[in-house]
């Protein structure tokens, strides 16, 4: 079970990262409220907090006898 | 087996799709569109696979080892980096000045001409409706009644068979009825691979009022002194003194240049370059237009409305200019409201009230004339600078929220330190408020030099003993030794 959701989590990465690299390169043309445009040079490193959430995610899940989040 | 994917497939109908719409619908810009709107394939993509992999767990309980593979990776980088250059060529599309490039049809075959020619009695003053979608249109006034027509037809074909036909099926059509005028040169009806183009020069009363409508190709309309009306798609207008109101309306026009209008000037749409000059009534231009601007020696107020700028000047005995990214006014009459996004700002020599306010971009101000009237400039994250003349009376509150104050001007004003921020406050005599405020930047505030408004007013006798100057600041009599 706990292989499963592991390999749920590992299937998910790509599509995932793939929408947060759309949403910034969205957010560097069109400014958010009164603020930005944010750059894609400013923002990329939410891409490296939302791997690292679904790498810990992974980790969490592959820990025999822990829940999903316990690693967290 | 890895279980096969959607979003190969439905990519590839999409790009047919577009290219399918870039055909059939050329005014729809898809090229422009993708520019602006890829990420959002991103998103969509990355949705798509995101259903899949889910689905597919939840259905087989079985999930494929990746959702997205290398190549796709390989896809998305690609798709990454064009999109981006792309966006970004197009933000900066007045430095490479693309010419549009010729069509397949165009670029292949042989040309073809065929002259065209046509002269009627039209009266004084006619009203002229000219459509002319491919091509050059030229006009010209004089002063007669009669309007005549002189050019050539060019189609581009691979045999003079075909050509022929191209010219059977796009007759002139000239009509007078009345005072109404049409001249129609139909080369839109040819369907196929001839391509038709209709290079017209006319010469019509002076009086005429002329509405046309053209695709690609300039119109170039001199001396008329009634209304101007045009709508153009990729063609260029240029347009000279012309005695009644001119309204353009362009989708994207490499350039609009209107110069000495007696009426008022409207100019709607998006498009590259804008120069207009010598304007006795108000000017208007309402739209996007990316490459240069310039606006010179209007009498009446101006006011020019784009997405990420929004200007109104009551008059500009001198001249503004003004791209994507930097806006110049040197001599102009207020009250002056500019509100803009991004933009660095830089205003010399004008005179009445000044009330700016920029999101990101610095604000160089030189008021060149006393006395002074209200000056409000804010902008969210940039420096501003200011440079008073020494005598000015005014009342200066300049605030920073995280910046320095530099104070060159001296006495009275007063700078103090708050927080990563700082202060400057003082006035001298009872003169009007002016207000600074960066979120973000340092503020300067210096003394002007004593800029002369004029050179010599009136000189006594040959060689002139004395000479009277005009300055900002009163007259003043030079005696020659």
């Amino acid at each position: 079970m706990n292989g499963n959701r592991s390999a749920l989590l590992c299937a998910i990465r790509g599509p995932v990262l793939l929408i947060t690299l759309g949403t910034l390169f969205a957010i560097a043309q069109f400014p958010v409220g009164r603020f930005g445009p944010y750059s894609f040079a400013r923002t990329w490193p939410v891409l490296l907090i939302v791997y690292g959430i679904l790498k810990l995610l992974e980790y969490a899940a592959a820990r025999p006898g822990s829940s999903a989040g316990g690693g967290l | 087996m890895r279980p096969r994917s959607l979003a190969g497939p439905l990519v590839v109908i999409l790009i047919g799709g577009l290219f399918l719409a870039n055909n059939l619908w050329p005014e729809l810009s898809i090229r422009h569109l993708l520019t602006i709107y890829w990420p959002f394939l991103l998103i969509a993509w990355g949705a798509l696979r995101l259903i899949e992999v889910l689905v597919h767990a939840f259905a087989s309980r079985q999930t494929p080892s990746q959702g997205i593979s290398g190549g796709e990776w390989l896809l998305v980088v690609l798709i990454c980096l064009i999109g981006s250059g792309g966006f970004w060529a197009s933000r900066h599309a007045h430095i490479f000045k693309f010419e549009s490039l010729p069509k397949v049809a165009e670029a292949l075959g042989q040309p073809f001409d065929y002259p065209i020619s046509g002269q009627k009695t039209v009266g004084k003053k006619p009203h002229i409706v000219i459509e002319n979608l491919r091509g050059t249109t030229h006009i010209a006034a004089v002063d007669s009644d009669e309007m005549k027509i002189d050019g050539r037809k060019t189609v581009r074909s691979f045999l003079q068979s075909d050509a022929d036909q191209a010219d059977k099926q796009t007759p002139l059509q000239f009509t007078v009825d009345g005072d109404q005028v049409f001249l129609n040169t139909n080369v839109e009806k040819v369907t196929g691979d001839q391509m038709v183009r209709a290079d017209l020069e006319l010469t019509v009363p002076r009086g005429a009022d002329i509405q046309a409508h053209g695709r690609s190709g300039d119109f170039d309309i001199a001396g008329i002194s009634g209304n101007v009306t045009i709508t153009s798609d990729n063609a260029g207008v240029r347009l000279k003194d012309i005695g009644g109101d001119v309204r353009v309306t362009t989708r994207k026009s490499e350039s609009v240049r209107v110069d000495g209008v007696k009426g008022l000037v409207e100019l709607h749409g998006k498009g590259g370059d804008v120069d207009v000059e010598n304007i006795a009534g108000p000017v208007t231009v309402e739209g996007a237009y990316t490459g240069d601007q310039k606006y010179a020696k209007l009498a009446k107020p101006l006011r020019v409305q784009s997405p990420g700028t929004q200007l109104q000047v009551e008059s500009v005995p001198g001249e503004i200019t003004m791209d994507l990214s930097e806006l110049t006014g040197v001599k102009l009459t207020g009250p002056i409201h500019l509100e803009a996004r991004a933009k660095d700002v830089r205003l010399e020599d004008f005179s009445q009230s000044a009330n700016l306010s920029i999101e990101k971009g610095d604000i160089s101000l030189r008021p060149g004339r006393l006395p002074l009237a209200k000056i409000d400039a804010h902008t969210h994250s940039g420096d501003l600078q200011i440079a008073l003349p020494q005598t000015a009376s005014f009342d200066l509150t300049a605030t920073t929220a995280r910046g320095e104050i530099q104070n060159q001007f001296g006495t009275p004003l007063k700078a103090t330190t708050e927080g990563h921020g700082a202060k400057l406050r003082g006035a001298t005599g009872a003169g009007p408020a002016i207000t600074l405020d960066t979120a973000r930047g340092s503020i300067t505030v210096e003394r002007g030099e004593l800029k002369l408004k004029s050179t010599v007013v009136s000189g006594d006798g040959p060689p002139e003993k004395s000479v009277t100057i005009e300055t900002p600041e009163g007259a003043i009599k030079v005696q020659k030794e």
